[in-house]
């Protein structure tokens, strides 16, 4: 089963901006304490709990009146198909669901934020109140029950839909297409398709204006620098311990071979 | 009959010297699980004692868990520690700084590439022709470079391990580069470590390894030999 399964896809020429989604999300993470157990009502209703809004909405304006293009760039995790976040946590905290979904699990984080510096997103937030990391879980728990996702659910205009991959791809290109007939711009559905090799494909998509790609938070090339550093040295250590090794071997071999002539050979 | 001794190590650097032996393998066997997912049975092996007694509903991931937070403790712990323990080294060492022997002396009219030729020329003696050298102080010429590395290195390691403990205080792109800087670090003194060892147990140091495990002394007789460049300044 491939681990993109389901799909969430946020429409930015839809969204009236009402940040419904963003209200959904964090009334559903309290909720879900409540339903585990982890945090009682009045903890979960009261407590600002910044780490559990997992979304977050970064507007801007563009432009000059009477042309302004008002902005409402979504912040929240994209689930990568090859998440970073996963592969550099020494805790095996980080998992990719069949789902799609990018989990934490808090029980195994131990706040070594690592994850942050991975993420080619600038996603996870770390909490200092609870020492973990957190971030979007895609609503896992929802889309396995069949329910759409918080922000999905919430979205009165429907500009955020979720569903499974293929529903979601087709729906996301079926909008793209007509925007870009109507608008006569170039629209693009980030992450429908594999965004590069490092992240590979989304399991939170954006339909946005090609053009205003950076204002929607959607780099072209996303990268980890500390994820390649470290993918790179980690090569080099071994590549240098190896070299190491072969040189040591060497050299003690043409030591045996000459420490008869060599005086270091009679010295106490 | 007694031979005359002379001192090459001090009382002070010998003691460093074995204590930092065993923080850098405090710092190498705590750091390793955090740096890949190769060395977690190391982080599996520090966190099964202490899981021992623990609810059984606990997974091998619990486990890890547990290991992973253990060795950052002890990491950080083996940090402040060494911290502590190098302030006298520093205080002492650093008034005599001239006297370490890692600062190149050029003689009187001579080029820094003549200093090389015959630094680089001693340590082709010793090595790769099993003599004596010709010219060498303390240290060879390489193991000057080696020890300002190593200084360089460490420094970086200790200013990066600070950001990486109190990250929340810095810039996440700051975090990010010093945990690159921290990695790189690490590779090169591991590097580091292995030549050092290997170096220090040929018997062309022999002397020299028995002093800095010893009373940091040296028959006279072989010291003149191994370092005539100390006996000539």
């Amino acid at each position: 089963m491939s681990n993109q399964a389901m799909a969430v896809c946020y429409d930015s020429q839809s969204c009236i901006k009402c940040y419904s989604c963003v209200v959904s999300c964090s009334v559903e993470n309290r909720t879900r304490m409540q339903h585990n157990g982890s945090k009682d009502v009045m903890i979960s209703s009261n407590e600002p709990l910044k780490h559990y809004n997992y979304l977050t909405v970064k507007t801007s304006q563009q432009g000059v009146f009477p042309n302004v293009k008002s902005i409402a760039a979504l912040k929240h995790c994209f689930h990568c198909e090859n998440p970073k976040c996963m592969d550099i946590c020494p805790t095996n905290a980080i998992t990719k669901e069949e789902t799609g979904a990018v989990l934490i699990s808090e029980r195994l984080c131990v706040g070594c934020q690592s994850c942050i510096d991975a993420c080619p997103y600038d996603v996870p937030v770390f909490s200092k109140e609870t020492g973990k990391t957190y971030k979007c879980v895609l609503c896992n728990d929802r889309l396995q029950a069949g329910l759409k996702t918080a922000c999905s659910d919430a979205c009165p205009s429907v500009a955020i839909f979720s569903g499974t991959r293929e529903e979601v791809i087709a729906e996301s290109k079926k909008r793209a297409e007509h925007y870009s007939k109507v608008f006569g711009k170039e629209f693009i559905v980030y992450g429908a398709d594999k965004v590069n090799n490092h992240v590979g494909t989304l399991a939170y998509m954006t339909i946005a204006p090609k053009e205003d790609r950076d204002a929607y938070l959607l780099p072209e090339n996303p990268v980890s620098k500390t994820s390649i550093t470290r993918d790179v040295m980690k090569v080099a250590g071994i590549a240098g311990v190896a070299a190491v090794g072969v040189g040591i071997a060497a050299h003690a071999r043409h030591w045996v071979k000459n420490k008869e002539n060599s005086p270091y050979n009679h010295h106490d | 009959m007694s031979e005359k001794r002379v001192q090459l190590f001090t009382s002070m650097q010998v003691w460093y010297h074995k204590h930092i032996i065993h923080f850098m393998m405090f710092f190498i066997i705590t750091g390793l699980p955090l740096v890949s997912d190769y060395f977690s049975w190391i982080a599996y092996m520090v966190g099964i004692p202490f899981s021992l007694g623990a609810a059984s509903s606990l997974t091998s991931s619990d486990v890890l868990a547990t290991g992973v937070q253990i060795c950052r403790i002890i990491h950080r712990i083996s940090a402040v520690l060494w911290l502590l323990i190098s302030i006298p080294f520093i205080l002492t060492m650093l008034p005599k700084i001239a006297k370490w022997g890692i600062t190149p002396k050029l003689r009187k009219g001579q080029g820094v590439i003549s200093y090389i030729k015959e630094g680089l020329g001693d340590n082709k003696r010793i090595y790769i022709d099993w003599q004596y050298p010709k010219y060498m102080g303390k240290y060879s010429f390489l193991q000057m470079v080696a020890a300002w590395a190593v200084i360089i290195v460490c420094i970086a390691m200790i200013a990066s391990g600070i950001v990486l403990w109190f990250r929340p205080s810095f810039t996440i792109e700051t975090a990010a580069f010093m945990r690159a800087v921290h990695f790189i670090g690490f590779v090169i003194i591991g590097l580091f470590l292995i030549f050092h060892i290997y170096f220090a147990i040929l018997p062309a140091n022999r002397a020299g390894y028995k002093a800095m495990f010893g009373d940091g002394t040296d028959s006279e007789e072989h010291a003149r030999k191994k370092h005539p460049g100390l006996f000539n300044q």
